[in-house]
């Protein structure tokens, strides 16, 4: 597949780092070529895309992604044959709703993107490797075909590296954006619902490390981390994730400090406030519906008891009288029959006794 | 013998004011002619006195019986877990509450937030308690049945019976 802005301008590029988690099906870890053609038919290149058509597109194919890799944990193959058919679909438009570009930066097309990539590329890519990266791979040319998804959208800083890397001063590339990828589809690792993460602020998008995939993996366990923040410039925005999806959408301002984990901490401290309080609300008032449970249940289950209590009495008692009233009927015929007995005698007697002879 | 104790299981009474034991003994309370079954609804204002509590055993043997609420001040935030409403100790065995001498007397329900539950429980004792044997307990709130019985050599309960009670909304009992 050729791009024709993409591949005229090959230059020389730090060898992008592989990423350890990249390759676990997630349709961020393919490279612009495997894409297209996962794409298929799509007729429109990427390369004279604009930005927002890109992601679009990409979400498009990671949703039908999702779909396939819910069968499958090697998503890739599956991915492939469902974003065939989701990609020419309707596009996600409840999406678009959390999708915000900068201006400069929705407008622009891939090349324009991937051109100003080069520009700057030179140095920014080596300054913060992150720290549990492994080698490098051997050195080769990079045209925009080979680069991956994650790799093109974390340098352009639509996505940011939120691993926590020291920060290294800000990278020149004038374009950015905070705008996380939407919630991976598949994770082959989930955290641990409390994960904290720390975010330093300050990243630049270009220090590259295991910014979409791993950040996926490390916040998307605790749910949908969508969080969606503001056009900022690049050097000033450090954001934070966090686990719990529905609380990321009332983040209404990008947050410039340095997250110390933890569910709180990251709002302004009037809508923390609320938040927080309702969460207790919602806590006791689950628990006090436990309780109410209980308190049914046990109530319950002692009139249950009650119930086979008072049932065994009865029948007990049943038992009881019946085999008094036996006993009785017995008795008044036992009194009967002798009472017939001696006096069915007496007739016996008198009659001989009254005999004429 | 489960069947007896599975609704204080449920209902966390063991667990949270006693520990699992075997009923050796029957006890039935009941407040006027309202009879009290594990878990039953009881008004404050029907329990202003203190209810007839008639245990079975033998006439030798002696028990004692506390009256503790776990949930106050409120069951989701139960700050003074027990709250003490009652003590009654040497009740002959076969008789009722009242045979025996109060030794902390009796306070009725009064359930300020949410549903409490009001354990009534009865401990065999080894011997008769006699004036200065008994360490009376500082306070209502705070107090631990457990504590208690372990330090008077109680041993497991005999026997356990609980209530839930509820503020009465409307008119406040006077």
């Amino acid at each position: 597949m050729d791009f024709p802005g993409g591949s005229g301008r090959q230059q020389q590029l730090p060898p992008m780092t592989p990423l350890p988690l990249a390759r676990q099906g997630s349709v961020y870890s393919l490279t612009f070529d495997e894409f297209q053609s996962t794409l298929g038919g799509v007729g429109k290149d990427f390369g004279s895309m604009n930005m927002d058509e890109l992601l679009r597109s990409i979400w498009t194919a990671e949703e039908s992604h999702a779909v396939g890799a819910a069968t499958t944990t090697t998503a890739t193959t599956a991915s492939v044959a469902a974003a065939e058919h989701a990609a020419v679909g309707a596009p996600p438009v409840q999406r678009q709703g959390s999708l915000t570009l900068p201006r400069t930066l929705s407008q622009k097309t891939v090349d324009e993107v991937w051109r100003d990539m080069m520009c700057f590329g030179g140095g920014g890519a080596s300054t913060a490797p992150a720290a549990a990266e492994p080698p490098p791979p051997a050195h080769r040319q990079q045209t925009l075909g080979e680069i991956t998804l994650e790799e093109f959208l974390v340098r352009a800083g639509v996505v940011r590296e939120d691993m926590s890397v020291p920060p290294v001063p800000p990278a020149p590339t004038p374009t950015a954006a905070a705008v996380p990828p939407p919630p991976p589809p598949q994770q082959q690792t989930p955290m641990l619902f409390g994960q904290s993460n720390v975010f330093p602020p300050m990243v630049p998008p270009l220090s590259l490390g295991n910014g979409l995939v791993s950040g996926a993996v490390g916040h998307g366990g605790g749910g949908a981390a969508s969080l969606v923040s503001p056009v900022r410039p690049v050097s000033s925005n450090g954001f934070g994730k966090m686990e719990g999806g529905d609380l990321s959408s009332l983040s209404p301002s990008p947050v410039p400090y340095v997250f110390k984990g933890g569910l709180r901490g990251r709002k302004a401290p009037g809508i923390e406030k609320v938040v927080e309080r309702r969460q207790r609300r919602m806590i006791k008032n689950r628990e006090s519906a436990a309780r109410s449970r209980q308190r049914k249940q046990a109530y319950m289950m002692e009139l249950e008891a009650e119930v086979a209590k008072l049932k065994e009495l009865n029948d007990e008692l049943q038992k009881k009288q019946d085999e008094m009233l036996e006993q009785q009927k017995n008795e008044v015929l036992e009194r009967m029959s002798r009472q017939v007995g001696p006096t069915a005698k007496r007739i016996c007697l008198r009659r001989t006794l009254t005999g004429p002879w | 013998m489960a069947r007896f104790v599975d609704p204080l299981v449920v209902g966390r009474v063991i667990g949270e004011v006693v520990d699992l034991f075997v009923p050796s003994i029957s006890m039935t309370a009941a407040y006027g002619d309202r009879d009290i079954s594990n878990g039953c609804l009881v008004r404050p204002s029907a329990a202003d006195y203190p209810p007839l509590v008639r245990i079975s055993g033998r006439r030798n043997d002696l028990y004692t019986l506390i009256m503790t609420d776990p949930d106050a001040p409120s069951p989701s935030d139960p700050s003074m877990r027990e709250f003490l409403h009652w003590i009654v100790v040497n009740i002959p065995g076969g008789t009722d509450a009242s045979k025996g001498e109060e030794m902390v007397e009796y306070m009725g329900p009064r359930p300020t937030v949410g549903i409490h539950r009001y354990v009534l429980v009865l401990y065999e004792q080894k011997a008769r308690f006699v004036d200065g044997a008994l360490m009376p307990p500082a306070d209502r709130p705070n107090f631990n049945t457990r504590a208690f019985a372990a330090y008077h050599q109680l041993g497991l309960p005999t026997a356990v019976v609980h209530f839930n009670s509820q503020r009465e909304p409307a008119n406040r009992r006077r």
